[in-house]
């Protein structure tokens, strides 16, 4: 009883807060010499953060008489488990999010744009505003702290698909990580509206908090990957689920934006800049909505609740409102201003072919692959209104839809560090890409010829080897010279232009594994005795005995197996199935025979441990290491280029925009 | 690299590039066309299988496919299709059949039909539209800015811009961009159609099946081992390959009615009332008093609403008082009235 | 300055127009927030798919030869627990209505013949037919999307009702005994 109070006092205490520190900042954008409202934005993220403990400390001593450990708590949750509780459902999840936000808003009032000020208050505003409104949705529309009457003795513990991985503790709030970060970006495109400044400063205060958010999104999208692959028994890793959709659109949205800011370093792309920051927080709510509410259906959807109406009106009145006040106010803005290395060589066919136009056209695709994904996961939603016909829009349809953009993104990135920017005649271009595409026809061709690929693995392995090619010369062209000291400075000096172009170098990687693990043969099942072998898929599997386990919640059947794969013994796996009855759920955990190259992988899909038999599925799946290795290169990229430097202002100022130049030199002297 | 070059003669220096381009070329497109080969190889009956599968939903999951859900359903979707691959089905026939008896919502691609147009056609248009918007948007700029007063300080978009020959360039360009992106991702998106399925002689591990087919197809020019082949089918409730066998009996012979009527009722039984009308049609104007075809007949046209349905349920009524449907049979012209 | 002024009152246009558009999109989303459970209408008046076959025990039944009767097919397993809950419903229908011409008959998919040959004992139901679907091809062949589910099957043949999960005496009144008057 005293923890339901404490827990709902610290939300009223921060929904109190985070509008008097709403209006406090809202008051100090109008009038400069008003003191910010500090305390009150630090009192929110204390509330959010008291809140989370809160629930967690009823989580840990099984407190069933607050609502939410009464629903997903239970006796038999081990430690680990019962920590990640608070977000397997969806009123603990929202107070993580509150607390991410919460941290988010304390590190946006200490980090301040140096140079542009008066952005600060109307984004602390607008960051405050929007801690504000979750407090609300989770005091009023699903109080996780509620009291339960009578005391239950034990709970069903969380959703067992949530407590059979490790990753549990790490995705989602990566995931929601990325979500909060990325409403930085938002209120700062709002604060741009409203004070009618961006510039340098704009742009930078927006990249490090895009970066920041983009790579935690990219980092929770990756473990999620990793766990839906690891637990969910069916051998793939993304499934086009509305969901997954969710986290993918404010990652595409991100990522245009990232690269439209370094257009608009080089003056251009400002209000569509903005546009792309808010609309990423559009999608972010969008996301939420969609998946929290009920409208979709999805493995990962929590059950039906009554946040999805205030989450839409939400979403509506910061998409309008967005909308409007650039109608409003957009022409307020600077337009970008004049690019100093744009009209210098004349021919309209040089200005086309410059780094300007990779970036524009980067965007165009990132914002056609967004749009896709976006309209085939509310399509159905929307044909159930309006014919009420049942529609489902399937991996399918994206793989169709999808393949030929993701070809012009990898034919992009392939030219894109050849272009220089004040751009240059076709036939310079031209002979600067020969020697990468000479290697690109080698290593497309080679793979053509040797193996049974179909084209399509063809294809993109020899755009993968151009992109990989262009990348590699711009990389050494940077660290060429000078021994390895000169390397190092060269590493330290051109640290955010080796951090992309490593994060594009494991895009390319990435496509490959993605394309080839997709051209796999299908898994083989089939039902093995006690002490019989079979070989599936080219693997030998020999049913050593079944185990059946019935514990509290849950009863466990394991097939212990010797495994041997061309010739060479794997050594023995036990993949899983259990059962849970209180939920109705099935999770047959698979044993992974992890390598760089391909990984064997085996579920146990049904057992009889009175027969002796088990149904064994086995799949050999290729490259998937090197799909998560590509993501971990991704990160390293990231890191590389977003790490804060240790310059004075002064000196960035005067460094950060060095004369333009290729990153490629020309080939010829 | 280069200065390895510098001391070759000129002519050399400027032909080992191209030559080397070119070499890289015939391999790409040696490897290239290997691939496309071995893609369109005469693919598998698995295969086949499952491409059909793939785009068919699992009723009992969320989400996920026929050919990637372990749950009973299913395993007998990939049962049913492969089934109907045996039996020469097209691959839309078969999600058809599928259609049919779960709604639109079991095929994981969404109809091109109405609302789903913009589904299929945003991907397409969307780049070659929003670099038209572009160019537009640009070129008005360009003639705003060159009928402006041209004041750097005060009005700095106009700046970056310049009059004249280069904007109708840039226009004529992003057209051209624009038609190729849409006529390359037509094309792209064309070639991931599923390929047509041949009928294919499978040996079914049912040894009466195959003592049968073995009989058919030794002896393919009479009608009593088709006509054999087709009756065990259809026991086994498979109603295509069934219908398939009952074909060659009355390609053979196309006055025999039974195999007509077997073929009809296997066709009406698979849900092909369109194939099956016509043909219990030809057997009653072979034999007007022809009772199960009368029967089949009344009951498809009633189904399908068409008003000669009384008139020929009412002819089996007179032909056939004392059948065991009559009753039902009376009782439907009732309810009609 | 005077040449860009129409140049950004479009500009405002543009975007109010897109503001609209997007307020305008909210608007079904929350309709559909109230929009139904989504349960599909029964494909009606269709002729029932074939059912024949073995059932558990080793006997052949064929559907059709029921046709004059009305047929109510379940579609179970052993392994489905709101199964075993409506047997007793299912075989006190068949009892009032047996003289009506009310026939139960199972379509036991996705299971092994002893499982449920255990399980017709367990629950009574040995007398039933029944049809042995071990690889689910006739569950799938008449549209099931998940067991329990339930057909009605009318005097001609013709599917009359279906329902998705377990069945109640209240559904089997309404839909089965207009068919036996």
């Amino acid at each position: 009883m005293t923890v339901s109070l404490l827990g709902t006092a610290c939300l009223g205490l921060g929904a109190v807060a985070a509008l008097v520190a709403t209006a406090g900042w809202v008051a100090r954008a109008r009038d400069a010499r008003r003191q910010p409202p500090r305390s009150a934005t630090y009192a929110l993220a204390v509330a959010a953060l008291a809140a989370c403990l809160t629930l967690e400390w009823a989580l840990l001593s099984r407190d069933f008489s607050v609502r939410y450990v009464a629903e997903h708590g239970g006796r038999d949750v081990p430690l680990y488990y019962t920590i990640t509780s608070l977000w397997s459902a969806l009123e603990g999840s929202l107070l993580l999010w509150l607390l991410g936000l919460g941290a988010v808003v304390v590190l946006a009032l200490r980090h301040p744009p140096t140079t542009e000020p008066r952005l600060h208050p109307p984004a602390m505003a607008v960051l405050t505003a929007t801690a504000a409104f979750f407090f609300g949705l989770v005091l009023f529309a699903g109080n996780p702290f509620d009291a339960v009457e009578p005391v239950p003795q034990d709970g069903p513990g969380p959703n067992p698909l949530l407590r059979s991985h490790p990753a549990m503790g790490v995705h989602p709030p990566l995931l929601y990580a990325g979500y909060v970060g990325l409403a930085v970006p938002f209120a700062y495109a709002i604060a741009a509206l409203v004070t009618g400044r961006t510039g340098a400063a704009w742009a930078r205060v927006v990249r490090n908090w895009t970066l920041l958010g983009w790579a935690a999104l990219t980092a929770g999208i990756a473990v999620g990957a990793w766990w839906s692959y690891a637990v969910l028994g069916w051998g793939g890793y993304w499934a086009w689920d509305p969901v997954e959709n969710a986290s993918l659109l404010p990652w595409l949205t991100a990522t245009a934006l990232l690269h439209s800011l370094l257009a608009r370093r080089r003056g251009g792309l400002g209000v569509w800049a903005l546009s792309l920051a808010a609309a990423t927080f559009s999608l972010v709510i969008l996301g939420t909505f969609l998946t929290r509410s009920g409208v979709v259906g999805s493995v990962h959807a929590f059950t039906q609740s009554g946040i999805g109406p205030p989450l839409l009106v939400f979403l509506a009145a910061t998409t309008v409102g967005w909308l409007a006040l650039l109608a409003l106010r957009g022409d307020r803005l600077a337009g970008p201003g004049p690019d100093p290395t744009r009209d210098s060589r004349g021919d309209w066919r040089s200005r086309l072919l410059s780094r300007r136009s990779g970036l524009v056209g980067n965007n165009l695709l990132l914002t056609a692959v967004a749009a896709t994904v976006l309209v085939g996961t509310v399509f159905p939603t929307v044909q159930q209104m309006v014919s009420g016909t049942e529609v489902t829009v399937g991996p399918a349809y994206y793989n169709q839809a999808l393949a030929p953009l993701a070809l012009a993104v990898l034919a992009l990135m392939a030219i894109g560090p050849l272009l220089a920017w004040p751009g240059e005649p076709p036939g310079r271009l031209a002979r600067r890409a020969v020697p990468s595409a000479i290697g690109a026809c080698v290593v497309a061709g080679l793979v053509g010829l040797t193996g049974s690929h179909g084209p399509s693995v063809v294809v993109v392995c020899g755009l993968a080897a151009f992109v990989a090619s262009t990348l590699v010369r711009a990389m050494a062209a940077r660290l060429a010279g000078g021994g390895p000291a000169g390397a190092w400075r060269a590493v330290r000096r051109h640290r955010r232009t080796l951090g992309a172009l490593v994060a594009h170098l494991a895009v390319a990687v990435a496509a490959v594994a993605v394309v080839v693990s997709g051209a796999d043969p299908p898994a083989e099942q089939r039902e093995v005795a006690v002490d019989s072998t079979a070989t599936l898929r080219g693997v030998t599997v020999r049913l050593l005995g079944l185990e059946s386990r019935v514990t509290e919640g849950q009863e466990a059947a394991t097939a212990r197996l010797e495994v041997r794969s061309e010739g060479r013994s794997l050594g023995r796996v036990s993949p899983t199935l259990t059962l849970f009855p209180d939920h109705g759920m099935v999770v047959a955990t698979p044993a992974i025979d992890t390598g760089l190259t391909r990984d064997v992988y085996i579920t146990l899909l049904a057992a009889d441990p009175q027969a002796g038999t088990a149904l064994l599925r086995v799949s050999v799946n290729s490259l998937i290491g090197v799909l998560w290795l590509a993501a971990g290169l991704l990160l390293v990229g990231t890191g590389l280029a977003a790490w804060p430097r240790r310059i004075s202002v002064t000196s960035r100022v005067g460094n950060a925009e060095a004369a333009p130049r290729p990153l490629l030199k020309e080939v010829d002297p | 690299m280069a200065g390895g070059l510098r001391r070759t003669p000129v002519a050399l220096r400027r032909a080992v590039p191209g030559l080397l381009a070119i070499a890289a070329l015939l391999l790409f497109a040696a490897g290239l066309t290997r691939a496309v080969l071995v893609g369109s190889g005469p693919t598998d009956e698995d295969a086949r299988v499952r491409a059909i599968a793939a785009t068919v939903r699992c009723p009992e999951c969320i989400g996920e496919s026929a050919a990637d859900s372990q749950a009973p359903t299913a395993r007998g979707i990939r049962e049913t299709i492969r089934e109907q691959v045996r039996a020469g089905r097209e691959p839309d026939e078969i999600r058809r059949w599928f259609v049919d008896r779960y709604g639109p919502g079991i095929l994981l691609e969404p109809p091109a039909r109405g609302l789903g147009l913009l589904l299929w056609w945003l991907p397409v248009a969307f780049v070659p539209l929003a670099l038209a918007a572009l160019a537009v948007t640009r070129w008005a700029r360009r003639r705003t800015a060159g009928s402006a007063v041209r004041d750097t300080a005060r009005a700095p978009e106009s700046s970056a811009v310049q009059p004249g020959r280069p904007a109708r360039g840039a226009l004529v360009l992003a057209a051209a961009v624009a038609v190729a992106l849409t006529v390359g991702i037509v094309m792209a998106g064309r070639g991931t159609g599923d390929r047509p399925a041949g009928p294919a002689a499978a040996t079914t591990g049912d040894t009466e099946l195959d003592v049968l087919s073995a009989a058919a197809r030794s002896a393919p020019d009479e009608v009593g081992p088709w006509l054999s082949l087709g009756r065990a089918l259809e026991h086994r409730g498979r109603l295509a390959e069934a219908a398939q066998a009952y074909e060659r009996a009355v390609r053979l012979d196309p006055k025999d009615s039974p195999a007509a009527f077997r073929l009809a009722f296997a066709y009406a039984r698979s849900g092909q009332a369109e194939r099956a009308r016509p043909l219990l049609q030809e057997i009653l104007a072979r034999d007007a008093r022809h009772t199960e075809a009368l029967l089949l007949l009344g009951m498809l046209q009633h189904e399908a609403g068409q008003p000669e349905a009384s008139e020929t349920l009412r002819r089996f009524l007179e032909v056939a008082a004392e059948h065991p449907a009559a009753a039902a049979v009376r009782r439907l012209l009732e309810g009609d009235r | 300055m005077t040449g860009q002024r129409p140049l950004i009152a479009r500009r405002a246009v543009l975007v109010g127009a897109a503001a609209a558009a997007g307020l305008a999109a909210t608007v079904p989303l929350a309709h559909a927030l109230r929009a139904g459970d989504g349960t599909p209408a029964a494909p009606a008046n269709r002729l029932a798919s074939p059912l024949a076959g073995t059932g558990p025990d080793g006997t052949f039944f064929d559907l059709a030869t029921l046709r004059g009767h009305v047929a109510v097919v379940t579609v179970w397993a052993s392994w489905c627990e709101p199964c075993r809950r409506e047997f007793p419903v299912l075989l006190a229908a068949q009892e009032s209505w047996y003289e009506a011409g009310l026939r139960v008959v199972g379509l036991n998919t996705a299971d092994r013949p002893a499982s449920a040959r255990r399980f017709l004992r367990e629950v009574g139901a040995e007398a039933l037919p029944m049809v042995s679907d071990p690889d689910s091809r006739h569950a799938v062949a008449w549209g099931v999307r998940g067991i329990p589910e339930t057909f009605v099957v009318d005097r001609g043949g013709r599917l009359a009702a279906r329902h998705q999960g377990e069945v109640t005496r209240e559904w089997l009144v309404a839909s089965v005994e207009p068919l036996l008057r």
